[in-house]
């Protein structure tokens, strides 16, 4: 798993050996990184305490990434010691392989963050402050790691360590039975008959936490597992085993013979369609013996269609029950988002997350730059010219297209219409503007031009007390320049949504800004500002909600489907396929013979006269 | 410092070409690894890669230009677009994407890269 920009012997001297935590040598770590604009431009404080950017809250979320080895019990008391006392944390919770915890104070946190780069049972740990902590239900997440707090159904559910490396070395005893020499082939058949489960008092069969706990050690001690037998466990779903791919990244060859799978879409939390860690490099998959394999295979061109399903959450595997098929796609390739995913952003196998900074020094600028700039841009934006460079750029851009998040496609309210005149007038979109003379004019160059372009603008709120709202990268450049010297500068880009004055109208926008330190007795720095900008690039949008940039845990991954249930998403799939009709109108023709497939299916031959030419792919 | 050159009409024309150019090329389809240096940073819905990284992983997706803008910064040129990305369904999403680009030896190649669903 990647290290951000960790450049090694390539970087030039900044923050190495210790990653990224503490980046002593940037320029931005120094100065003042409060986050207190002067209030007396404005009488008010531009920065509020409960702003999205720089929030005082007491709880502080810190994420760690890079443990593998070791319990959890082990990895608490070690930080413990490290950092000299009790860390006293609040909860803990897994997004994959990233441990998010909650400690009760931001010196807490700073102490873990110092941590990062430090050595744990072999692997390097890194910490990251979650300025906007990733949010949890309650129960979620926990990771089935032994010495954890989930450990239920294991001797009675006690979960003190003592009892955990009893169940550990009784697990490590069975595989080592269940591992061939090579240390590439696991066999997990019949595991409800095996003898030390059952000394453990677990039950498979009820209860598939087991698998985890053994999916969890059989990854530390057998990094090279290849080929995994799951046969004869009963299974009618795949969950206590999904997520496979994060413990055998390579697995080439899985058999779920003779288990109770009723349908293919319990593969789903094997594959992209269903999990962030797919199992691209697999070739061989048995189904055999299972009630799915008979009820495709009688189906009329079954096995057709049955291949089909298999390759479109496999398209690595080349031999389906023991029979050759012709493979879509090289093992490991990436494969866009699977047909049908609710989430858009399964395409890359990493979660979405709100926030980015490459590094703490960034991180405090882009905060305390932006609770600063919003409040003097919605306040007093003529206040905004101590804040612009003298060579500053400032241009606006106006994207049209239609929103496409299905959240607010289905709000009535959306279907309002927007007038976009005024930013129009000023839009120096590149792609449709083609006039010379409209694309230069549209470019303010220097402090003066910029000021008259923004103050022209209307009025704007925006709505910095909801974090969920906004989402920024920041991250830090070396800019060379011919004619000049050369500059770090930090490029911070934002989005989110602001509501204009007086008509009320929203709009979503992408602000992309570059920044430079602000120099000690500059009127930005004598206003509490920690930076100039130099490049300020705006992008106005209709209203497209903010739930793509909200990580997978929270409602938005149910509203991004549209409100379809699995059934129906299923049914959609598969009829859009025959009929190659978009989604959107897909759904609509279901929803017009209510549901019924069937009958949908029959009476397309008859309809498809009649469809509107852009109802199909 | 200057930390911009005040903008002169056919300076901007220049800067308006590399970026136009770039983003033909890369939008094309199954185009635009080349313009990735071991050295860039990516950063992909808030998860920071190298460019060596991102290469392994670069995702096949297809992506409609709808907006398009860009600044000079230094020697360096920052595009910014905005569009939809489609995928095998026809399901759309939108994307915006900010690019700084340099100049090495006639070609074009990406310094940063920072992509986002919006």
């Amino acid at each position: 798993m990647s290290q951000f920009f960790n450049q090694g012997g390539r970087g030039r001297g900044r923050g190495r050996g210790r990653g990224r935590g503490q980046s002593n040598h940037s320029l931005f770590a120094a100065g003042s990184v409060d986050g207190a604009f002067d209030a007396s431009a404005n009488g008010s404080a531009p920065f509020s305490e409960a702003s999205a950017f720089g929030t005082t809250d007491k709880s502080v979320q810190v994420s760690i990434k890079g443990w593998r080895g070791g319990t959890e019990a082990a990895l608490i008391k070690f930080l413990d010691n490290k950092v000299g006392r009790p860390v006293n944390i609040e909860n803990i919770n897994y997004i994959g392989d990233i441990m998010y915890i909650s400690v009760p104070s931001r010196d807490i946190a700073q102490d873990l963050l110092k941590l990062t780069g430090i050595r744990f049972a072999g692997d390097k740990l890194s910490f990251q402050l979650r300025t906007h902590p990733v949010k949890f239900r309650a129960g979620a997440n926990t990771r089935d790691s032994l010495g954890g707090a989930n450990t239920g159904g294991i001797e009675g559910g006690s979960t003190s360590s003592n009892d955990s490396s009893i169940v550990k070395d009784r697990l490590m005893t069975l595989l080592q039975t269940r591992v061939d020499i090579q240390g590439s082939s696991l066999d997990l058949s019949f595991l409800a008959q095996d003898n030390i489960i059952a000394s453990l008092g677990a039950d498979p069969l009820r209860d598939g936490k087991i698998f985890k706990a053994i999916l969890v050690i059989a990854a530390q001690m057998y990094p090279n597992i290849v080929t995994v037998s799951l046969a004869n466990n009963g299974f009618q779903s795949l969950k206590s085993v999904a997520d496979l791919g994060a413990y055998f990244p390579m697995l080439r060859n899985l058999s779920l013979m003779n288990n109770m799978l009723s349908n293919i879409s319990e593969l789903d939390c094997l594959s992209s369609i269903g999990s962030t860690v797919p199992l691209s490099h697999l070739s061989e998959l048995i189904l055999l013996g299972n009630p799915v394999c008979d009820a495709e295979l009688n189906q009329p061109n079954g096995s057709a269609i049955y291949v089909d399903k298999v390759q479109q959450r496999f398209p690595t595997v080349s031999m389906l029950d023991m029979n050759p098929v012709t493979p879509r796609a090289q093992p490991g390739q990436p494969t866009a988002t699977a047909p049908g995913s609710g989430s858009e952003s399964k395409i890359l196998p990493f979660p979405t997350e709100q926030i980015f900074a490459e590094n703490q020094g960034i991180s405090d600028l882009a905060n305390a730059f932006l609770a600063g700039f919003f409040g003097l841009y919605d306040g007093n934006r003529a206040g905004l010219a101590d804040i612009y460079d003298q060579t500053a750029q400032f241009s606006l851009m106006v994207d049209t297209t239609q929103p496409t998040s299905s959240f607010i496609q289905n709000n009535p309210d959306s279907q309002k219409h927007i007038d976009f005149t005024t930013y129009l007038n000023v839009s120096r979109n590149l792609a449709r503007t083609k006039s010379h003379q409209k694309r230069i004019s549209s470019l303010a160059s220097g402090k003066t031009a910029v000021m008259q372009a923004i103050l022209q603008l209307p009025a704007t709120q925006h709505p910095v007390q909801d974090a969920q709202r906004f989402s920024y990268d920041a991250w830090e450049m070396h800019v060379p320049n011919s004619e000049s010297s050369p500059q770090t500068v930090a490029t911070v880009v934002v989005h989110g949504e602001f509501t204009e004055q007086p008509t009320r109208n929203v709009f979503s926008f992408d602000r992309v800004f570059v920044l430079a330190p602000a120099l000690p007795g500059s009127p930005a720095a004598s206003i509490g500002s920690p930076c100039i900008i130099i490049n300020d690039m705006l992008t106005i949008r209709k209203y497209n909600g903010f739930h793509s940039w909200l990580p997978e845990q929270t409602e938005a991954s149910t509203t991004s489907t549209g409100g379809l249930t699995a059934e129906q998403q299923e049914m959609a799939r598969a009829l859009q396929e025959q009929t190659r009709l978009t989604a959107e109108w897909t759904i609509k023709y279901l929803e017009n013979y209510g549901w019924n497939y069937q009958v949908a299916v029959s009476e397309f031959p008859q309809i498809r006269g009649s469809l509107p030419p852009d109802a199909f792919q | 410092m200057n930390f911009n050159t005040i903008q002169q009409p056919n300076m901007q024309s220049q800067t308006i070409n590399t970026a136009e150019k770039f983003v033909d090329l890369y939008y094309a389809p199954r185009a635009r690894a080349k313009f990735y240096q071991d050295t860039t940073k990516v950063i992909w819905n808030g998860t920071g890669l190298t460019g060596s990284e991102f290469k392994q992983k670069m995702p096949n997706i297809h992506q409609e230009v709808h907006g398009m803008d860009c600044h000079q910064l230094g020697d360096l040129i920052l595009v910014n677009t905005t569009g939809v990305v489609k995928d095998k369904r026809g399901k759309k999403q939108q994307f915006a994407q900010t690019f700084v680009l340099t100049k090495q030896g006639g070609l074009t190649y990406i310094v940063s890269d920072c992509f986002r669903f919006v």
